[in-house]
């Protein structure tokens, strides 16, 4: 009984393995021929002309706690988007440095009565102010209560029909807002649409803007930029063509309004406000049966810094797991839902199967094969294959995924550069991989254990705010 | 020892699945290399006609007398993009030298040549460029490609179109515009700009009367473009006799756009309307026009039940050119209703905010 359960075991593992490797791989050949389309389309975008009158107006929301070292940069970078009517609402979410001041210096605020539509609630506002400079520049000042809570005080004070929420720390692209409008401008089903975030590190930034894209020296960094072009990038633009995106990021993304304050606003209490939002979206339109799309816009328009130290990164890593884990669970009702479509059926499944619970499996692969071997349940045969299987399938598909990225994007064009994020990709499945799912799995359990939320912040070196 | 060991069928397995990864990972890598590098000549012969055409491209446009390089073949899709980009970027005479330029360089047998060519961009490049060069020749084979096809390329071709003659173009593009719901509206209202009110006359009155009820308000937003008197026959029709709230509310958006004062009185009788969507459009509309008369109305729906109807009531109120900064304030003091003081004094800060000499 006992060999037929190590069997049994073995094969399991093994079995994982593979279709783990396999579905990504399909996910960055799906994201291939997206890309290829997208690339193909957005080569006419030159010789159309547009009549700017005609462009919805965005409210951009900008939730801060705790920001003085970069929010001056990240404001007076947002206002010199290129976009024909758009708002900033910088919300203070309690802050206990000296972001509301600063913003009041630096803006010219001018504290004016509060009264808007408070079709969300919220912690108290303290106070409203209105920039005497920058007339599409406002502040909420509320009492502290998380991202989700900031963001909610934002939507309640959002004048347009569509919002975009952006971390403080983001750094844009001047037609940032062009690009991601444009899903929605091209197909009226469109709720929300996610902007391609990509790490800054290594970059030449200047005045909250991107002169130059690089690549770090740090072998972390460039770990973190295989990560993020195998998984975040192309494992999620694969899930576009079929509807079935289920993570836009917070950092950029932008959303109609109606849709978000009838679905409820962001969830507070929870630390992926972003993926939980998108995942109830389609759990709600879903059981609705309202014609909808939710998109994802492969251009690189927004940057942001990795975590360029390893404490950091665990912390974010930890925190992005439980955020998925309350995601899915506060959604649950979506999985096998009879109008759930492919992304009950397939993408939550997916989600829950491979993204939640992989950790779970890959460590436990991990120490059983390791433990099996040492005393001798597992044959070194079946152990060469896992870690066949495991390494050479990450290395392929990291691989795969640097193709995509040099036949669509060309960020990383020198050669020099390539040969660097293929040596990275092959160094990062003895280590770095396998902490990450360690730190993913202690995520898991959070996530189970279900601890308060709270803002996640991040240790910032921001040397792209020093001005120049 | 190592012949036994590769006789497993799970090590062979594992060796042979490892050493095909191995050989993939390595050939992508190679792919990339040689992509990459492909995109950098690219790149670079893009970057070498820019530096060799741009100040031709300038002195051309300057009206000055310039020596043409050579325009070898390899050359002649990143030229035609630069050469499009300043079509776009210039207008009168600086405009129809560089289409001189272009005669010259006998670009048009080049656009000809490429308007059969398999690939969309080519094609698409070769369509503006006719456009550009205002060369009715293939008018009925670009006005076929806007007509048959749906995609993004027919509205390159219907932008051509109106370049080439926009008077001819009209009856073409404007059932089109109205047809293609899919076709991004900055672009749609930007072809019908192009297109001119005297070109557009009453054909776009007259597709918005032929589509589906459902297309309405999306057309009339576009309305204005055909021309005042045509857009005001059909907005002031509309509000006389829709119901629909949709529809009511995109042609109060109109009545604003046009200033048309003479609609005051359907304007009026739309303040109260059960749709708040319809009532804020009213106030907007109103707010461009109201008299004294008026103003009773406006502070009554400072009351309202919708947020956005007080708003832009009490922006209406604060912004109303006979009132100065104390009658506005006496009004507040007067208003017993919470909601619309609050939102009557959040309008009072704003354009004290805006406008710091208000009085």
């Amino acid at each position: 009984m006992a060999v037929r359960i190590v069997t049994g075991l073995q094969y399991f593992f093994l079995a994982y393995t593979l279709a783990i490797g396999l579905a990504y791989l399909l996910l960055n050949l799906i994201a291939l021929f997206a890309v290829r389309n997208y690339m193909g389309e957005q080569r006419y975008d030159i010789f159309l002309q547009t009549f700017s009158d005609f462009e919805p107006p965005i409210s951009v929301l900008v939730p801060a706690y705790n920001e003085e070292l970069t929010i001056e940069s990240t404001v007076r970078s947002l206002l010199q988007l290129s976009y024909s009517n758009y708002e900033i609402i910088v919300i203070n979410d309690g802050s206990t440095d000296n972001t509301l001041p600063l913003l009041i210096d630096k803006f010219g605020l001018l504290r004016i009565p509060e009264s808007y539509s408070r079709k969300l609630e919220t912690k108290p506002v303290r106070g409203f102010y209105l920039s005497t400079v920058y007339p599409n520049l406002k502040v909420i000042d509320k009492e502290n209560g998380g991202k989700a809570d900031a963001l909610n005080a934002g939507l309640n004070a959002a004048m347009y029909p569509m919002f975009c929420s952006i971390d403080s720390d983001s750094i844009l692209e001047r037609n940032s807002l062009r690009r991601v409008i444009r899903p929605f401008l091209n197909d009226h089903r469109t709720v929300a649409a996610g902007g391609t975030v990509r790490i800054v590190n290594g970059s030449e930034v200047r005045e909250g803007h991107l002169l130059r894209a690089g690549l770090p020296s740090k072998l972390l960094e460039r770990f973190q930029i295989i990560e993020y072009l195998r998984a975040f990038l192309f494992g999620r633009i694969g899930w576009t063509p079929i509807n079935c995106l289920m993570v836009l990021s917070g950092a950029f993304s932008l959303f109609r309004k109606d849709k978000v304050i009838e679905a409820g606003g962001y969830k507070t209490g929870t630390v992926g406000e972003d993926m939980e939002l998108v995942v109830r979206l389609h759990r709600l339109l879903r059981s609705k049966g309202e014609q909808y799309r939710i998109t994802f816009v492969p251009d690189p328009i927004c940057w942001t810094e990795a975590p360029a130290d390893l404490g950091t990164l665990r912390k974010q890593r930890i925190r992005w797991q439980r955020g998925l884990g309350e995601s899915l669970a506060l959604n649950l009702g979506l999985l096998f839902h009879p109008r759930g479509g492919l992304v009950g059926w397939v993408a939550f499944p997916f989600m829950v199967v491979f993204e939640f619970l992989g950790p779970l499996v890959e460590i436990a692969g991990y120490i059983f094969v390791t433990i099996g071997l040492v005393l001798g349940f597992v044959s070194y045969r079946i152990a060469l294959l896992f870690f066949a299987l495991a390494v050479g399938l990450g290395v392929l598909i990291s691989v795969v995924s640097l193709l995509i990225e040099e036949i669509s994007f060309h960020i990383y064009g020198e050669v020099r550069e390539i040969l660097g994020l293929f040596i990275a990709a092959i160094l990062e499945n003895f280590g770095y991989r396998q902490l990450i799912s360690w730190w993913r799995l202690q995520g898991v359990l959070g996530s189970l254990l279900s601890r308060r939320a709270e803002w996640g912040q991040m240790k910032r070196l921001g040397n792209w705010a020093r001005p120049a | 020892m190592f012949q036994s060991f590769f006789d497993d069928p799970l090590i062979k397995a594992a060796v042979v699945f490892t050493g095909s990864l191995a050989f993939t990972a390595l050939a992508t890598l190679f792919l990339a290399v040689v992509w990459s590098f492909l995109e950098h000549l690219k790149e670079e012969r893009s970057r070498l006609v820019r530096k060799r055409w741009l100040p031709v491209l300038a002195e051309s446009a300057a009206g000055l007398p310039v020596r043409l390089p050579t325009l070898g073949p390899m050359d002649e899709e990143p030229f035609l993009v630069l050469w499009n980009h300043f079509q776009e970027s210039l207008e009168g005479q600086a405009r129809s030298n560089l289409t001189d330029l272009g005669v010259r360089l006998g670009l048009e047998r080049k656009a000809k040549r490429m308007l059969r060519a398999r690939s969309g961009f080519t094609r698409a490049l070769a369509i503006i460029t006719l456009g550009h060069l205002q060369d009715e020749s293939e008018w009925e084979t670009i006005a076929g490609i806007a007509e048959k096809n749906e995609s993004i390329e027919g509205c390159i071709a219907a932008q051509a179109l109106v370049r080439i003659d926009p008077k001819r173009a009209a009856p073409v593009v404007v059932p089109l515009a109205a047809k293609r719901t899919f076709w991004p509206q900055e672009r749609v209202a930007a072809l019908l700009k192009n297109l001119g009110p005297e070109n557009i006359g009453d054909l776009l009155v007259r597709a918005v009367q032929e589509a589906p009820r459902e297309a309405w308000p999306r057309l009339i937003r576009l309305v204005h473009l055909s021309g005042r008197n045509h857009a005001l026959a059909l907005v002031r029709e509309l509000l006389a006799a829709e119901q629909d709230p949709e529809i009511l509310a995109a042609c109060l958006v109109a009545v604003r756009q046009l200033g048309d004062n003479e609609s005051i009185q359907a304007v009026r009788s739309l303040l109260f309307h059960p749709s708040w969507q319809v009532r804020v459009q009213a106030v907007n509309a109103l707010a461009v026009m109201a008299t004294r008369q008026d103003l009773d109305t406006l502070v009554r729906l400072l009351s309202d039940d919708n947020w956005w109807v007080r708003y832009r009531s009490a922006q209406a109120i604060v912004w109303l050119p006979f009132l100065k900064k104390a009658d506005v304030e006496k009004i507040r003091s007067g208003l017993h209703d919470r909601y619309g003081r609050d939102s009557l004094e959040r309008s009072i800060a704003e354009r004290q905010a805006r406008d710091p000499t208000w009085q």
